[in-house]
Formats: C-alpha cells, sequence, structure tokens
C-alpha cells in the first residue's frame, strides 16, 4: 500500500519541510516560495503553521514544520512536527513528501531527527545545507554517498543562494511518490522481533499508514518516558498505551530496562559510522564557528557577559522611547487633522461625534504606540536572528529559576515593558507549558509604555517640581511591577501552576548577521498581528466608552451654553479677540463637563464611589480608573474630560493646576485637598498592579485558548491592586497624620 | 579505564572530553542525547558556570550543572 495521497480535487501536491532549529530552514523555505505566504495556527496551540507556493511549480504546496531536534514529544507544541507528518494532525492531511534540512556543520545531530522522519514512509528529500559555516574551503561532505547511506536524494545547497535553490526546488517537484524510503539499520535481533511485532499491530489497528509503523513504532519505544513526565498532553489510544506497555514488558523480560536509550544509542551508533563516511576529514569548523567562540567567550562570560547584557538592554529602550517621539508626535498630528477634516465635512450630531471622536479617536489611541512597537520588533528580531537572544536567556537562567521560572522568559518580560501584548505573544518559545502561562500570567505586571503618561501627571500633581524625586518615584513605580511579578511567579510555580523549576538545555546558536529582509518581514508580521488583535478590540471599546460619556444627551446644557456663547458675541468688542476665544473654550469647557457629569458614566462614577474612597479616590478618580478597565491610557484623556479641559489645546499644565486645586465636595474630608501624596502614590500603585487593557486579556484568551486564565489573570490582579492602593492610602495618611 | 571517568560538570574550562554514560532519566536524558550528548562523542567545555556551556559536534549547548553531574566523560 503507498502511503502517498494525492489530493483528487486540485492535483497539488503538499510537500512538508523540516529541520533542526538553526538549521536554514526557514531561510530556504522564505527562498523557495518568496514572499507568497500564507500564516495560520495549528488548532488547539499556537504554533505557527506556514504555508506557501513552491517558486515554480504552481502545484506544490510547502508546509514549513516548527524546527525540532527530533520528534520525540515532550511539550504539546513539539507534537506537531510528528502528527504532521503521520496524518494525526486536524486540518492538515498527511503530506505527500518531506524535504529535510540538514546542517552540513552540525551533520551528526541533524541526521538524528532526518533518520527519524525518513522512518515515517514519507517520500524523502535531504536539503544539504551548505552554511558559510561548513562550506569555508570546498565542499566537505560526500553527498552522493550520503544518499546511498541514507537510502534518499541529498540536494546541496548554500543558504540563500539561488543556484542550490533552483536546484532543490527541482528535486522537490520531481520527487518520487512511488517509493517509501524504509529504516537502513537494525537493532539487536531480539529486540527487532519485538519492534517489528508492534509496528505490524500499529498497522493492523489502523493508527497509521502502514509505511510509518516501524518508524511509529520506534519513536513510542523511546519516548516511553519522555512522554508522560511532562503535562500528559501526549493522549494515544488506549490500545496504543496497550501495545507500548506489553512491548516495554517483553523487552524487560530480555533484560533490557532502558530501551529509549538502546534506540538511541544505536541509532547514533549508524549515524556516526555514515558521518565518518560522507565528511572522513570532519566538517571544516569554518571562520564563522572560530568567531563565535571568541564572541562568546566575552558574550557568555559571567562579568563581561552581564556588561554586555545591561549595555544591550539600556541602548534597546533609549532607543525606543527616543526614536519613537518624533513619529508618536506625528501620528497625533496626523489624528488631530484627520478628526479636523471630519468635524468640517459632516453635519454636527452624534454621527459626527462618533466618528471624530469615537472611532479616529480610538483607532489613533492604539496606532500611536505603533511607533514603539514596531520598533521594539525590530529590535527583538534582530536580537533573535543575530544569536544574542540565546545568550540573554543563558545569562538569565539561574535568576529567574529563582523564581521558578527558565532563562527564556526574560525575553517577554521585556517585551512587556513597551507593552504586553508583543510580551504575550512571545511567549511561544517557551515549551513546558506551566512555565509559559506563568510568564503569560506576571507579563502584564511590567510597567508598559500606557501607564507612563499616568505616572507623569500624577506625579507632576502631587510631587511637583523636583526632577529627582519625580524620577525616583518613577522607577520606584517600575521597580513595583517587577518585584510584583516575580513574587506572583514564585508563588503560581508553587500552586496553581505547579512544578519543578525548569532545567537549563538549550542550543547557543552560532552569531550570524541578520538579513535585512527576513529582520524587517519578521518585524510586521508581528506588528500588523498586534494591530488587528489588540486593535478592533480597543476600537470597540473606544466607541462603548464614547456612547456612555455621550449620552443621554444634556439638553439644558446645551442650550445653557449656546445662550452664554451668543451673550459673550455680543458683549466683545471689536480689539479683543484672545479674551473671546479663551472665554468661549471656557463656555465650551463647561457644557462637556456638565455632559459628563450627567452621562451614564458620570452616573456610574457616583455609583461606585463608596467603593473607591478608601483608596482615597474621589467620583473623579472613580471614573477615570473604571474607563481605564478598557485600555489604561484613557486615564488623561478621561481626566481632561472631567475637569473640562478640552483635550485640544491642553498642554498639561492647566489640567495638572486644575487636579491640584480641586477639593472634596462632600464627606468627613470636605473642603480639603483630594489630591494629596497618599492619594497620588495609591493612584499610581493600582496603575502598576492593575490589568487595564482590554487587548491584554483577549491575547491572553487567544494564547491559552481559555477564557479561564485571562478571568483569572483580571481577578488576581484587581485584587492586588486595589489591595495595593488601600494598603498606601491608609498607611500614608495614618503616617502623615 | 573506568578509573579515569569523572564528570562532565568537574571537567576544566577549555578541556575536550568523551563521554561515556549519559546518566540523566527520562525526559531529561533524552533531550541530552538528542543535543548531542551521546555515547562516544566529543564536547568541549566553554563556561563553567551554571549553566554551563559546551560544545558538541559544533553546536553550543547550554546546560544546567545538575545535568552534567551525571554525565560521565573520560
Amino acid at each position: 500500500m503507498s502511503a502517498v495521497l494525492v489530493d483528487a480535487a486540485s492535483n497539488i501536491r503538499r510537500i512538508a519541510v523540516a529541520g533542526n532549529p538553526n538549521s536554514g530552514k526557514t531561510t530556504l523555505f522564505n527562498a523557495l516560495t518568496g514572499l507568497r505566504q500564507k500564516v495560520a495556527n495549528y488548532p488547539g496551540v499556537t504554533v505557527e503553521k506556514r504555508e506557501g507556493t513552491l517558486r515554480g511549480y504552481g502545484d506544490v504546496t510547502l508546509l514549513d514544520l516548527p524546527g525540532a531536534y527530533s520528534l520525540s514529544v515532550q511539550s504539546p507544541d513539539e507534537r506537531i512536527p510528528r502528527d504532521v507528518l503521520l496524518g494525526r494532525m486536524a486540518d492538515t492531511p498527511r503530506p505527500d513528501g518531506v524535504t529535510i534540512v540538514v546542517d552540513a556543520s552540525n551533520l551528526g545531530r541533524n541526521l538524528y531527527f532526518a533518520t527519524q522522519i525518513i522512518e515515517l514512509g514519507l517520500p524523502s528529500l535531504i536539503a544539504l545545507n551548505m552554511t558559510d559555516r561548513a562550506a569555508s574551503g570546498g565542499t566537505p561532505v560526500d553527498a552522493a554517498a550520503l544518499a546511498r547511506g541514507l537510502g534518499v536524494p541529498v540536494v546541496s545547497t548554500v543558504g540563500h543562494q539561488t543556484r542550490g535553490v533552483d536546484e532543490l526546488a527541482r528535486a522537490i517537484a520531481a520527487m518520487d511518490r512511488a517509493r517509501p524510503p524504509q529504516r537502513h539499520w537494525r537493532l539487536p535481533p531480539a529486540v527487532e522481533g519485538v519492534v517489528q511485532r508492534m509496528a505490524d499491530s500499529l498497522a493492523d489497528q489502523g493508527v497509521a499508514p502502514r509505511d510509518a509503523c516501524d518508524g511509529l513504532a520506534l519513536l513510542l519505544l523511546t519516548d516511553h518516558r519522555g512522554a508522560a513526565s511532562q503535562d500528559g498532553e501526549d493522549v494515544w489510544p488506549a490500545a496504543v498505551e496497550g501495545l507500548r506497555a506489553s512491548a516495554i514488558t517483553e523487552l524487560s523480560r530480555l533484560g533490557i530496562d532502558d530501551v529509549s536509550e538502546l534506540i538511541v544509542d544505536a541509532r547514533y551508533t549508524v549515524i556516526n559510522d555514515l558521518v565518518d563516511r560522507v565528511a572522513p576529514r570532519g566538517v571544516a569548523a569554518g571562520r564563522a564557528a572560530a568567531l563565535s567562540d571568541r564572541i562568546d567567550r566575552i558574550v557568555t562570560h559571567r562579568i563581561g557577559g552581564w556588561i554586555v547584557f545591561v549595555a544591550i538592554m539600556v541602548a534597546m529602550f533609549l532607543a525606543i522611547f527616543l526614536w519613537a517621539e518624533p513619529l508618536m508626535g506625528a501620528i497625533e498630528t496626523g489624528q488631530g487633522w484627520l478628526q479636523g477634516v471630519v468635524r468640517a465635512a459632516l453635519p454636527e450630531g452624534a454621527l459626527r461625534d462618533l466618528l471624530a471622536d469615537g472611532l479616529i479617536g480610538g483607532v489613533g489611541s492604539v496606532v500611536v504606540f505603533l511607533p514603539q512597537i514596531c520598533l521594539l520588533f525590530l529590535f527583538i528580531a534582530l536580537l533573535e536572528q543575530s544569536g544574542y537572544m540565546a545568550r540573554g536567556a543563558f545569562l538569565m537562567h539561574k535568576l529567574m529559576t529563582r523564581v521558578g521560572l527558565h532563562g527564556k522568559s526574560f525575553i517577554p518580560l521585556l517585551s512587556s515593558f513597551a507593552c504586553a501584548i508583543p510580551g504575550i505573544m512571545s511567549t511561544r518559545m517557551i515549551e513546558n507549558r506551566r512555565d509559559r502561562f506563568t510568564t503569560i500570567l506576571i507579563s502584564p505586571l511590567m510597567s508598559c509604555s500606557a501607564r507612563l503618561p499616568v505616572y507623569l501627571t500624577i506625579i507632576a500633581v502631587v510631587f511637583g517640581g523636583n526632577v529627582w524625586l519625580q524620577t525616583a518615584v518613577i522607577c520606584s513605580m517600575y521597580l513595583l511591577g517587577v518585584v510584583a511579578a516575580l513574587l506572583i511567579a514564585r508563588l503560581l510555580k508553587r500552586t496553581l501552576l505547579k512544578g519543578p523549576p525548569p532545567t537549563f538545555i538549550m542550543e547557543l546558536p552560532p552569531y550570524q548577521l541578520p538579513q535585512a529582509g527576513a529582520v524587517l518581514r519578521t518585524m510586521w508580521e508581528r506588528s500588523s498581528q498586534f494591530l488587528t488583535g489588540a486593535g478592533t478590540t480597543i476600537v470597540a471599546i473606544c466607541i462603548v466608552l464614547w456612547a456612555l460619556a455621550y449620552f443621554p444627551r444634556d439638553a439644558d446644557g446645551a442650550r445653557l451654553a449656546a445662550a452664554q456663547h451668543s451673550a459673550a458675541m455680543a458683549e466683545a468688542s471689536m480689539e479683543d479677540a484672545d479674551t473671546l476665544a479663551v472665554r468661549l473654550a471656557e463656555i465650551e469647557n463647561e457644557r462637556i463637563g456638565r455632559q459628563l457629569r450627567q452621562s451614564y458614566l458620570g452616573r456610574i462614577g457616583h455609583a461606585i464611589e463608596p467603593a473607591v474612597e478608601p483608596l482615597g479616590f474621589d467620583w473623579k478618580i472613580g471614573v477615570g480608573v473604571l474607563a481605564s478597565f478598557a485600555a489604561r491610557e484613557v486615564f488623561v484623556g478621561t481626566m481632561g474630560m472631567l475637569f473640562s479641559v478640552g483635550e485640544s489645546q491642553d498642554d498639561g499644565g492647566q489640567l495638572r493646576s486644575r487636579m491640584r486645586a480641586d477639593v472634596w465636595s462632600d464627606g468627613p474630608r470636605i473642603g480639603r485637598p483630594i489630591y494629596t501624596v497618599p492619594t497620588g502614590v495609591a493612584i499610581m500603585v493600582f496603575y502598576v498592579l492593575c490589568c487595564q487593557c482590554a487587548s491584554t486579556i483577549a491575547v491572553v484568551r487567544r494564547e491559552t485558548q481559555s477564557w479561564r486564565w485571562p478571568a483569572f489573570m483580571f481577578a488576581y490582579m484587581t485584587v492586588l491592586a486595589y489591595a495595593g492602593a488601600l494598603l498606601v492610602y491608609q498607611a500614608g495618611t495614618r503616617l502623615s497624620g | 579505564m573506568s578509573s579515569s571517568l569523572k564528570r562532565l560538570a568537574s571537567v576544566e574550562r577549555g578541556e575536550s572530553v568523551v563521554i561515556e554514560v549519559v546518566g540523566a532519566a527520562g525526559a531529561h536524558g533524552l533531550r541530552l542525547r538528542e543535543l548531542g550528548f551521546a555515547r562516544g562523542r566529543k564536547v568541549r567545555v566553554l563556561e563553567t558556570h551554571d549553566p554551563m556551556l559546551c560544545v558538541v559536534d559544533q553546536a553550543r549547548v547550554g546546560l544546567a550543572r545538575e545535568l552534567a553531574e551525571g554525565i560521565l566523560v573520560q
């Protein structure tokens, strides 16, 4: 029986592309397919599924499998290459063949994965990738001998250079569908007998196509301890588990306790022999490897490494904040201009206000963060593709294990200082589900760029003009977020997401010069994901918020304002144009303030005042905090509305002086100022600890595939924020008498 | 021969050794072998702090010292 399945309707052949991480697989895949790629997610996991048409061969579709070192499954995401190749993956039919990218400079380990794939019985082709690491000084690997040894065709390529790619594309299009490859090595005869019987039973029960069952039996026996040790998510039918258990019992009767080790060692013995035949002089280390050695002597050094690390982080954040500023200013100007155009073009009314304030304002509040996010993704792509990111994880690991996390968690946490959304998206590279979810749940505690305007406004109101004091307060807010995140991580890893601290085993890829095209492509793909994912949520919420503040309309207030307006116009003399403009702006601001106070949002604010009063918040702060649950960046704008300061002419000063002058209008503190130091610090602490961002919640929902985790995150952060603010305010007022 | 066996964790910086026994059990043992830490392979130690940094078959691999404790080399 042939394992080849041809798409009957379209006659399109689907070829999977597999390979070790850092084998040059992605570069080759991009060269083979060009820019027209389809990116989706595999159902149930967040691993990207990337497909593209083979350039020059419209009837061949290539499917890029996630990079892996083997087909063993130790985390849910790792089952994808194996299950796709076996045809067990929902929504992904079994491919008609597989191209395996093999890095010539690391032949042994790459062939380990390649032989496992070949044994699954799909027509196979090896792309022997001669990176500059291996190819310096001629071709050290005998491709023809390798093809003979493996029993599958081998094509040599050099990274993204066209010559090899054209030849590879030709070979892929001409792949032999009829002859499935076979295992070319044998285990000791007694063991071999057990494996064969298991393979036959697997085939008889229809677990996988018959050609795949020999390889599958070996995989099941290799995996027998690994699979159970993790989250137990690698679920096989009971019949398969039964076959595995009886094979293991049979083998232990033969005196074999660790069949996994036996199979791995046998495979490596065969591979070592093969490597000796195809590269008898050993693969030349090449200049790049020697350079990587020299760089690593500094970058992974226990002291030098930290100096480099801190320097890179500081440079990155300075660049993000400094370079993004002019672009953000330009976007705000553009947004203002667009709102002006809409206001001028449409007749007065709800539609005009919805478009100008709700929609353009809402879209603008998202787009204004795009420069920072693009820059952040640019730097992350550069760090990833140069090979530095793995060094960062290597250095941070010791520190992160103290709270039960892996060194890799530092990357999402770092990104979250700009925005938690890209941070949470980048947790995908953490294999262990519990470590990944812990990292997701603490990422929003990192002070993101949307919190900065809140800190700046409140600090200016309650701490006055002392720059050193202001800086110290801001730094302690950032620090509070980090400390809270680490403590929560420690707590989660001991309770809800209980698990041992992860053990570090990670390849540090050779350093390489990032390619501009690949970097920009990664940056754009992630940024547009942010825009569409977060953008739609924020816009929807901004519209709802706008409606709550807009309705019901205050007809009396509008009439009053109109009367004041005409009176002012009538009184004004010609030479007093400036005074008139100020007076008219005041009238308009008063009208906006009145409207807001009696809108649904204002009524809600008064209703919640008793709940926020113990934190030292009045109803206006309550409304600002409440509105911020959609997106915390609306706080300053909402306060501007509540203090009747038109946003357009607000340079911050007017709002701040009005906030400073605000006093309690009722209750025990009547007549005393609202914005005292304890209240100000309580507001900031609340913003540090609270998850006020609907987009973050939406992203957590997507990444965890459940509402349970985002609901938990929202709940714990709200409780934490309330408790934190309560503690700060109550302790602060008592201390200050 | 067995008298000269020592733990990978006690190998000096810059030294090259050959792996004899991979002692780590279960998932970690499998992961180590897949990354090239298998019997008969050459390993060079670049950094000895925790995690360690080794070169196996031209690949640089960082690994926790506790795992290196279980790998016997000579």
